[in-house]
């Protein structure tokens, strides 16, 4: 079954750290907001890297041990899924704005 | 309009016309719908250009007011298909947006009929309301392009960090940003030089001369931002972060 991405993550993230589901879903939204992304209309390599160099230290920044292993784990689990079809009605701006250029 | 000034008018028009068709060329090859709106956009800009110069490069006797209305009406066509760009690109599921459409096409649209039937037909009596009313549509228009510009780029730059965006395509939020910026700029000059029209009949050198240049700025931006030269599209790659790290590397 389809799955929201960010629903997934923060999920993942609260069954393995010591995070509640409010701070989890916070924790991602602040990863997600320093790398000029949002929750909505998020794809599998855009929160792959999101997993990678920027949630281990949001998590750290929040007490969590073994961020990096936590955030490899969430990764790692992406693998297997199969992710909702964009909202209906939303766009990929970057992709309008490369084709836009002709390219 | 003062000396040769609209000579500035009508470059700027032929730029944006340019790009435009470029544009509209682009989307009957990839049938996308966000290259139309914003080819059609430049291409009716371009085309409102003219038609606002064509009086003013030769004595044009009775038909000055139905050219000049013409450029007008064209223009605030133009204008619409900005907005739903916009709407569409950046905000496409927010109601709010579609309500902005709505309101300022509006706006326009009152602006630009009620002040011909009061017999207003180039539209430079600023002692109306309904000149004010198409002034708002025809300024809020461009600042939002301005605000959802640069908020795009902002984020498109952290991306570009993490190698999730093109440079190039930040580059050209911040261009698409700029070109709303100067557009409403465009629209603050017009305030002054129609209230010096609207008591002399006559357009005062330093306005025209300042709408010119910031038209033409406005035209060169779309060209970069669209239509961009190689060298540009080069050192715009070679400044970016991700460049600047693997100098340093």
């Amino acid at each position: 079954m389809p799955i929201d991405l960010f629903d997934f993550a923060a999920e993942r993230l609260e069954q393995h750290t010591s995070l509640d589901r409010l701070a989890a879903r916070g924790t991602l939204r602040l990863a997600l907001k320093a790398s000029g992304l949002s929750p909505t209309g998020l794809r599998v390599e855009q929160l792959r890297v999101v997993l990678e160099k920027v949630l281990p230290d949001e998590l750290e920044k929040c007490g969590v041990d073994g961020a990096r292993g936590v955030c490899s784990g969430v990764s790692a689990a992406l693998a297997n899924v199969s992710v909702a079809d964009q909202t209906p009605g939303s766009v990929d701006a970057d992709e309008i704005f490369r084709r836009l250029g002709g390219s | 309009m003062e000396a040769n000034a609209f000579i500035v008018e009508a470059i700027a028009g032929v730029i944006l016309f340019a790009v435009g068709v470029r544009l509209l060329k682009l989307a009957s090859r990839t049938h996308g719908r966000h290259e139309r709106l914003l080819g059609i956009y430049l291409a009716l800009s371009g085309i409102s250009y003219a038609l606002y110069t064509i009086p003013l490069v030769g004595d044009v006797g009775s038909l000055y007011t139905p050219v000049t209305f013409a450029g007008r009406s064209v223009y605030a066509v133009s204008i619409y298909f900005m907005l739903e760009f916009t709407r569409s690109v950046f905000r496409g599921n927010d109601a709010w947006a579609g309500w902005l459409v709505y309101a300022l096409v509006l706006g326009l649209v009152a602006g630009v009929g009620i002040s011909s039937i009061q017999g207003d037909w180039e539209g430079y009596t600023i002692s109306s309301p309904w000149f004010w009313c198409e002034w708002l549509g025809y300024t809020l228009a461009p600042t939002w392009v301005g605000v959802e510009g640069i908020l795009a780029y902002r984020n498109a730059r952290k991306r570009v960090r993490l190698d999730l965006c093109d440079p190039i395509v930040a580059n050209r939020y911040l261009l698409w940003g700029l070109f709303g910026i100067v557009q409403v700029i465009c629209s603050l000059i017009i305030v002054p030089m129609y209230a010096g029209y609207e008591a002399t009949q006559y357009f005062s050198s330093g306005t025209d001369v300042a709408l010119g240049i910031f038209e033409i700025l406005a035209a060169m931006i779309t060209w970069f931002a669209f239509f961009a030269p190689k060298f540009y599209c080069s050192w715009i790659a070679k400044e970016s972060p991700n460049a600047n790290a693997e100098k340093e590397a």
